[in-house]
């Protein structure tokens, strides 16, 4: 048989066909979207789940920040998971507060002009909500007034509908086009779109300029740089998903994504630092 | 300079590079589109642009049309991509069981006219059990032909020993495998993979877990696990990262990535 992949000679004989892109500059600050901080219900063997093992693992893969959330405001209840994000980074400006959120209905949690203020008080600066899990909808007549609270603070909101693998039917694409098209000023983030999501997603980018996407899981061949093309490289954000996923797929997928390096900064990190900026100051650290 | 792996990938080098130098192939890719996926740039020129960017030097791939539709036009058209891209692409001929008449003429003419490689099945696609009649013509073909099998699944790792075990001769690729970690389905592959040295695991998913693939290498060992990507259903910038990042020596970085597949192909010689 021949030997192809043997042989010099063949590659030799290739003339390369790819687009003229850079390799990023080492400028470029990396700024997780997507992370998750404390102990949760499934846990991989030596993955970091304290404040100060997340930041090496962080850095082990050339990310500098992160914004997290608290494995508890999702696994057990988002007012204890909440304060006890705020009491472990504390001492760290790289993590970045992200509070979890309900609906105020069943007194469960405030009303949305409270808890609103007190993130506002706390230098929190953005908003997650996970409907699958807590069992609520993604509608306006579940969530309209705390939506009009984060809109009204341009809080930029993380939709999580706790899909993993091919379960991303899970994901409510009727309720993202009628909170995004309600709500012009929220920023809205739709966390791990994946392989099955394209013809559902474009179609809300391109009638949503709000709405941008979250890459942890985005597996799209060469999907990065499409997104960048269609809608612009300011709607996509990078994201690991650490500690549940491996933070190294996410990094290549985009350090080798085809576009520019001005492109590549703004997915990396420059997105996420312009959309918390838009919620107000950084907490104070106590350092 | 030499640089690390992961380094080289972190600041998006191709890893074919001088700096690095990196034989990487893909084992397991298609070709044209899916029903159910968005794959824009699924021709081979699309392709070859992104393999260009990661440093991959080949990539192996069947047809979706093969898998899906018709198998003899998605063969030939893997045939003409491996006929213009020597060396950066080769071909799996896809069989499909259940044209069961056709299947020796199917493998002869991929394999000996048409300049495809190796054999691609998809069970579960097909519909068809891996260890079914038609199957076994398949198995008992590529024995004699000394040859590769990529399959989506051959079933079980019981079933998989003993077509590893009654056709020793032929190499039998178990796609996806070694990607999602659990200790029960990883102790079974390892006592049958300790057996047969004829089973090899690739790890493409979309889905890629905290330290799956280091415990993938201690269950089985990095000489039996092979870089695939399954692009264009995933992105092969994104799996790459499977390995580049890894907590794994270099020396097994640069066996899964390639060093595996090149020692397949020139057993075969």
């Amino acid at each position: 048989m021949t030997e192809p992949f043997l042989s010099d000679k063949a590659a030799g004989a290739y003339a390369p066909m790819q687009k003229k892109v850079e390799t990023q500059s080492s400028s470029t600050e990396w700024y997780d979207a997507e992370c998750r901080l404390g102990v949760a219900k499934l846990h991989k063997p030596g993955a970091p789940s304290t404040a100060e093992a997340l930041m090496t693992e962080l850095a082990s893969n050339g990310i500098a920040r992160a914004l997290v959330y608290h494995a508890d405001a999702v696994g057990y209840d988002p007012a204890v998971g909440n304060r006890r994000l705020l009491d472990e980074i504390a001492d760290n400006p790289a993590l970045e507060p992200c509070w979890v959120l309900l609906p105020h209905h069943t007194g469960e949690f405030p009303p949305p002009d409270i808890v609103v203020a007190q993130m506002l008080a706390k230098g929190v600066r953005a908003a997650r909500v996970f409907p699958r899990t807590f069992r609520f909808a993604f509608r306006l007549w579940n969530l309209g007034e705390l939506l009009s609270a984060l809109a009204a603070h341009q809080i930029p909101l993380w939709v999580d509908f706790g899909h993993d693998g091919w379960s991303e039917e899970s994901i409510d694409y009727e309720g993202l086009h009628e909170v995004c098209g309600t709500f012009p000023a929220l920023p809205v983030v739709l966390v791990r779109p994946n392989i099955g999501s394209d013809r559902r997603v474009y179609a809300l980018m391109a009638q949503h300029p709000n709405l941008h996407v979250e890459t942890s899981y985005y597996t799209v061949h060469r999907g990065i740089e499409l997104l960048c093309e269609m809608f612009g490289p300011e709607r996509v954000l990078f994201g690991t998903g650490l500690p549940h996923r491996a933070a190294g797929p996410a990094v290549t997928a985009l350090a080798y994504s085809l576009i520019d390096d001005a492109a590549r900064a703004l997915v990396a990190g420059g997105n996420l630092a312009r959309l918390l900026d838009l919620a107000g100051t950084s907490r104070s650290v106590s350092v | 300079m030499t640089l690390l792996i992961q380094e080289a990938a972190r600041r998006g080098l191709a890893l074919s590079g001088d700096s690095i130098a990196c034989q990487v192939i893909d084992a397991h890719a298609h070709l044209g589109r899916c029903p159910d996926i968005h794959a824009a740039h699924g021709d081979a020129e699309g392709m070859l642009a992104s393999m260009d960017r990661i440093g991959i030097r080949t990539t192996c791939l069947s047809s979706f049309q093969a898998l899906g539709g018709d198998y003899r036009r998605g063969n030939e058209a893997v045939a003409d991509a491996v006929r213009r891209y020597p060396g950066r692409v080769m071909g799996y001929a896809v069989i499909n069981p259940n044209y069961s008449d056709d299947i020796e003429r199917e493998i002869s003419r991929c394999l000996d006219d048409l300049g495809l490689f190796a054999v691609k099945l998809h069970p579960t696609y097909h519909g068809v059990s891996p260890d079914a009649p038609a199957y076994h013509r398949v198995y008992t073909m590529m024995q004699v032909r000394r040859g590769v099998i990529l399959s989506h699944t051959f079933g079980d790792p019981g079933t998989l020993e003993r077509l590893a075990a009654g056709y020793p001769d032929v190499t039998f690729i178990e796609a996806h495998t070694a990607a999602a970690y659990t200790p029960r389905v990883a102790e079974s592959y390892a006592v049958v993979m300790a057996a047969r040295f004829n089973i090899y695991l690739d790890m493409c998913l979309s889905r890629v877990y905290y330290g799956d693939l280091e415990q993938w290498v201690d269950a089985v060992g990095a000489d039996r696990l092979l870089f695939g990507t399954d692009v264009p259903f995933n992105d092969n910038a994104h799996q790459i990262g499977r390995v580049t990042h890894a907590a794994i020596s270099e020396v097994d970085k640069r066996a899964i990535l390639g060093g595996n597949m090149v020692r397949i192909m020139r057993g075969r010689e």
